[in-house]
């Protein structure tokens, strides 16, 4: 399955599905991050790791581990 | 009528703000997300209106410690209503905790704010749409400027004169307790209301971060802002403004002091102790006041502007293996102004771990308090590389401070990795208003702590010194203080300072750490007589690491709920700076010095 850990820079793709466990969950979610959202990678940290990405006009850094939770299509 | 308003939003949304219009308070506010830590209380000028300010939050889950908090407030009947700060240029994330708002049985206003970037931006919001639609009044207001916030306070007025509390679903059949489904709402709500222009050109934050967050450029950007901030802070020119203002107290009021209580026929005792105590204790610290000021405003701009954030960003991975996060930088830079608002600024942190770790290595951050210790001590006996000396013990404290993290994240506070999730907010340009607050919120700090603590403390040891157990005056042999001192001295002489001077230096600087100089000018005598080169150098990295200074300690306690934590924290560093001090005392004797 494609997650956001896979996005290249600049690449864009759409949320279909969040396989974190429950607060994890709550906590993306709370973010805007939830199924149909569309999100964008807008950059990678300088030791490539987190990364920065857009999602509902604002930018939101988390890391690889994490957004490897994310499946997206 | 007596009223009580909570303001809520999401973190950087303007509340504090808003906070600070309404009731013309001076809160300091940040551009990093998690400024407001606590809950803040202010009335409006003229009214029986109280207002208070949340800690932000982006929803009202109960699974965070912040979020519990003002949910629990909001919840308890004390505020009439609830005014949900909105960040009109971010609308539709903000959206999303309005409403979880509207289920929890109180009037909501929406204060739409930064309404004023919104229409310099060349675009539009629909108000009346967004209010159909949620069922709630939206207030465009601009709290930076002050617009609009009277309308504001009188819809909340008229909100609980109505009672209106419309549920997330009055205007919607789809059962909508899941994020995904409040998110399509404020979607929804906000593609209908909000003329964006799409121009798709990147911003000036955009390009900013191009160079700022660079794969090559960032770290060498950060490492040379970092290196500015200590180089202008501790430049020639801010060492010669503190002289002056050290020849100041020395010369001018001191020369004063004496000519007025000569002429009152003072007796002699007091003239000692305006002079030799309370005189020398003070001067000795606020001398320090230059360097703190330039210190705390170039801290200002970092965060005001938006790059600490990004700072945090940057290190997040740097910083993994020493069991902390790059949140926990922001923190520890706050240790470099004082540990005590450091440790309250983990609250933002993601996890109970994370926070425990922080709190417990961010006291090794060097203080602008431990200043005025390594300043004396470089200047005497280290005269041609005082800045090396003051930029190594600087560079010493964030090493041990990271070091500790290694090994108290694989000891005593062991655990699960959590995530690192931030908001990255856009740039803004530093407000000239809110970095003064924020400098004058710090620098007030100080001197208030020079006017109550360091003054009592300087009595106490002048009074110690003048005296002996049986209150005659004292010789520096029998004073009290000169008994106390010789009965910890053994203690210290492994690290090269057993006289007893440094050790009573060192006990009472745990009242706080401007005190160790205090002490050292009062008790008078040449720093020669009691150090070497060897044992100066000891003495510093002692201060620099032992024992917090008692506000800290009480944080500690405060923020972990927990006296075996403070105690564990206290214990901790004196151990650590006992060894890092032997260590540093018998190389430098070796190596001859």
């Amino acid at each position: 399955m494609k997650t956001i850990a896979d996005l290249k820079v600049g690449e864009k793709a759409t949320i279909i599905n969040l396989t974190a466990e429950k607060r994890l969950y709550e906590r993306l979610t709370d973010f805007g991050l939830t199924d149909g959202c569309e999100v964008e990678v807008i950059r990678a940290a300088p030791l490539g790791d987190p990364i920065l990405i857009k999602v509902r006009g604002c930018q939101i850094a988390l890391r690889k581990a994490d957004s490897a939770l994310i499946e997206v299509r | 009528m007596e009223y009580t308003f909570a303001l809520v939003g999401n973190p950087n949304s303007g509340k504090s703000t808003v906070f600070n219009e309404l009731t013309g308070s001076r809160q300091y506010v940040g551009n990093w997300p998690g400024v407001t830590v606590e809950k803040k209380e202010g009335m409006i000028k003229n009214t029986k209106i109280t207002i208070i300010d949340l800690p932000g939050t982006y929803s009202l889950r109960p699974s965070s410690p912040e979020q519990k908090i003002a949910r629990d407030y909001i919840k308890s009947g004390e505020p009439n209503a609830v005014i949900n700060v909105v960040d009109a240029t971010n609308l539709e994330r903000n959206l999303f905790l309005t409403t979880q708002l509207l289920d929890l049985d109180i009037p909501v206003v929406v204060a739409l704010n930064m309404m004023d970037v919104v229409e310099k931006n060349g675009e539009e919001i629909d108000v009346a749409k967004l209010e159909k639609r949620l069922g709630i009044p939206f207030i465009p207001i601009s709290a930076s400027k002050g617009d609009n916030l009277d309308n504001l306070i009188e819809a909340a007025i008229k909100a609980v004169a109505v009672g209106n509390m419309p549920t997330c679903c009055s205007n919607c059949k789809k059962p909508c307790h899941t994020s995904a489904h409040r998110y399509n709402l404020a979607n929804e709500a906000t593609r209908d209301a909000y003329k964006k222009k799409n121009t798709g050109k990147p911003t000036i934050s955009d390009k900013i971060d191009k160079i700022l967050l660079n794969k090559y450029l960032a770290i060498p950007i950060f490492l040379i802002i970092m290196f500015s901030v200590f180089a202008i802070t501790f430049g020639e020119w801010s060492l010669f403004l503190s002289d002056m203002v050290r020849n100041f107290f020395d010369g001018f009021i001191k020369n004063a002091f004496q000519i007025v209580l000569t002429y009152l026929n003072s007796p002699s005792w007091l003239m000692s102790l305006v002079s030799d105590g309370i005189i020398a204790g003070i001067g000795g610290i606020l001398a320090f006041l230059p360097q703190i000021v330039i210190l705390f405003f170039l801290l200002a701009i970092l965060e005001d502007s938006g790059y600490m954030v990004r700072a945090a960003f940057i290190l997040d991975r740097a910083m993994r293996p020493f069991g902390l996060g790059g949140k926990a930088f922001i923190p520890m830079v706050i240790g470099f102004g004082c540990s005590v608002p450091a440790i309250m600024a983990t609250r933002t942190l993601d996890s109970q771990r994370e926070r425990k770790l922080t709190i417990l290595i961010a006291p090794f951050m060097s203080c602008s308090a431990r200043l005025p210790i390594y300043v004396l001590f470089a200047g005497t006996f280290f005269a041609s590389y005082q800045q090396i000396i003051i930029f190594g013990m600087y560079i010493l404290g964030m090493v041990v401070a990271i070091v500790s993290g290694w090994i108290l994240s694989r000891t005593v506070v062991r655990g699960e990795r959590t995530e690192f999730l931030l908001e990255i907010p856009p740039y803004r340009m530093p407000t000239v208003k809110n970095t003064l607050l924020h400098v004058w919120d710090r620098v007030w700090d100080f001197v208030e702590r020079a006017g109550t603590i360091i003054l009592i403390a300087s009595v106490v040891v002048w009074f110690c010194q003048a005296f002996t157990f049986t209150l005659s005056t004292a010789t520096q042999d029998n004073s009290i203080i000169s008994s106390i001192g010789r009965l910890i001295a053994p203690i210290f002489a492994p690290l090269g300072f057993g006289d007893w001077r440094a050790s009573v230096a060192v006990l009472t600087g745990i009242a706080g750490k401007e005190i160790v100089v205090a002490t050292l000018s009062i008790i008078g005598g040449s720093l020669a007589d009691i150090f070497n080169t060897a044992s100066a150098m000891s003495f510093m990295v002692f201060t620099l690491l032992y024992i917090p200074c008692v506000a800290t300690i009480a944080a500690v306690k405060s923020e972990l709920k927990s006296t075996g934590w403070a105690v564990f924290a206290s214990a901790y560093q004196l151990v650590v700076a006992w060894i890092f001090a032997f260590i540093i005392y018998n190389l430098m004797k070796v190596v001859g010095l």
